[in-house]
């Protein structure tokens, strides 16, 4: 499973996912202010665009940088991630402790064929930001290309109880799903069985 | 359609239920929109002109515009619930269940039998007018909270999916 990677065009979508989020925010502040076809309305309008598309760009490349930093690894045992810029932080999610498998897809993933996949253990003690306070790193759109479904949306990496991998094939992205849920099970089995 | 599903069937009601649900959201919405422009629109004209005419004319509009947009919104709500009922997956394997959502924005959540905490059927008040049941698989994390339900069921399916994640979780708990 180490051979699924994170896939260039993600890097793509992301850049797109971004422009059209700041056309569509463009758009609403144009019918608000261009609406009063004033001065101060085109000034308001100018300011406001400037801010979001700079934003924009900020956001994009803190993703990038943040991807760069990040890496991931499936052993027997455990997932391993390894991530963060400045702080570092080494993070394992063993395959006993999965509660659910999630894929999920938002409407670039669906353009691009990508997928994210979200593993979750029972934890809301791990280190990191909580996942349900953030929506970017991972979802490459930082205007809702995520569908906010609470505590499903995260950033890329192992963060509160989850570990999120985003941009990968949606082919790969099932792939993994069974072998991570195939590895699960296998392990509950053989503890259930000890127990007995 | 997965054999869960032939076996647990959604009710078709759940389309007309979500359609009414949705549309009271965006009858609110336009509504509020609608009250809100129409305000700034009528100054305008007062302060252009001094009679009232132009008012009443926007007024005209702004209702035509808005009868017209809740109509199209209930008409496309309608054909999107269809579209996301044909395309609601759920299938219980033999060490997992998955459910599937979102026709265009799909997640799909699975949960290994070992890890269901809690099995329950509820009825909103829509539900209860529809005759309708939701059966939710809850797993200690929050997001199953949020995906992990098959909602729109009648009452013998709810049942029978009940019951059968119950024995099923006993069998894999008890193996």
């Amino acid at each position: 499973m180490n051979d699924i990677k994170i896939q260039s065009r993600y890097y793509i979508k992301s850049v797109f996912g971004t422009l059209v989020g700041s056309i569509i925010s463009l758009t609403i502040l144009a019918l608000i202010f261009g609406f009063q076809f004033s001065l101060g309305g085109a000034i308001s309008l100018l300011i406001y665009g400037g801010l979001i598309f700079f934003g924009s760009i900020i956001s994009v490349i803190v993703m990038l940088v943040w991807i760069h930093f990040f890496s991931y690894r499936f052993g027997d045992d455990y997932i391993e991630a390894k991530q963060g810029i400045i702080s570092r932080q080494e993070r394992h999610l063993p395959y006993v402790v999965i509660q659910t498998v999630i894929i999920k897809q938002d409407i670039f993933d669906r353009l691009f064929h990508l997928s994210t996949i979200v593993v979750e253990n029972a934890s809301f003690g791990g280190v990191g930001m909580p996942a349900q306070n953030s929506n970017y790193y991972g979802g490459g759109n930082m205007y809702g290309g995520y569908r906010n479904v609470n505590s499903v949306s995260a950033m890329m990496g192992m963060h509160g109880n989850k570990f999120v991998l985003s941009g990968i094939n949606e082919t790969d992205a099932e792939k993994l799903r069974d072998w991570l849920l195939d590895k699960a099970i296998k392990v509950i089995n053989k503890q259930t069985h000890q127990e007995l | 359609m997965s054999k869960t599903r032939e076996k647990y069937p959604l009710s078709k009601r759940k389309i007309i239920k979500k359609t009414i649900t949705s549309s009271i959201g965006c009858f609110v919405l336009l509504g509020a929109i609608a009250c809100f422009s129409i305000v700034p629109l009528i100054a305008l004209t007062n302060s252009a002109k001094s009679d009232n005419t132009s008012g009443l004319t926007w007024l005209l509009i702004a209702l035509v515009g808005f009868l017209f947009l809740t109509a199209l919104s209930i008409v496309l709500l309608y054909f999107y619930q269809k579209w996301y009922f044909a395309t609601y997956f759920y299938e219980i394997k033999d060490d997992y269940i998955t459910i599937k959502k979102g026709p265009i924005t799909p997640n799909e959540i699975n949960i290994v039998y070992q890890k269901i905490q809690d099995v329950y059927v509820d009825q909103d008040l829509f539900d209860r007018m529809f005759g309708l049941y939701d059966v939710h698989i809850a797993s200690a994390t929050m997001a199953s909270g949020n995906l992990a339900h098959i909602d729109g069921l009648e009452k013998a399916a709810a049942d029978g999916l009940r019951d059968e994640l119950l024995d099923i979780f006993k069998k894999k708990v008890n193996k």
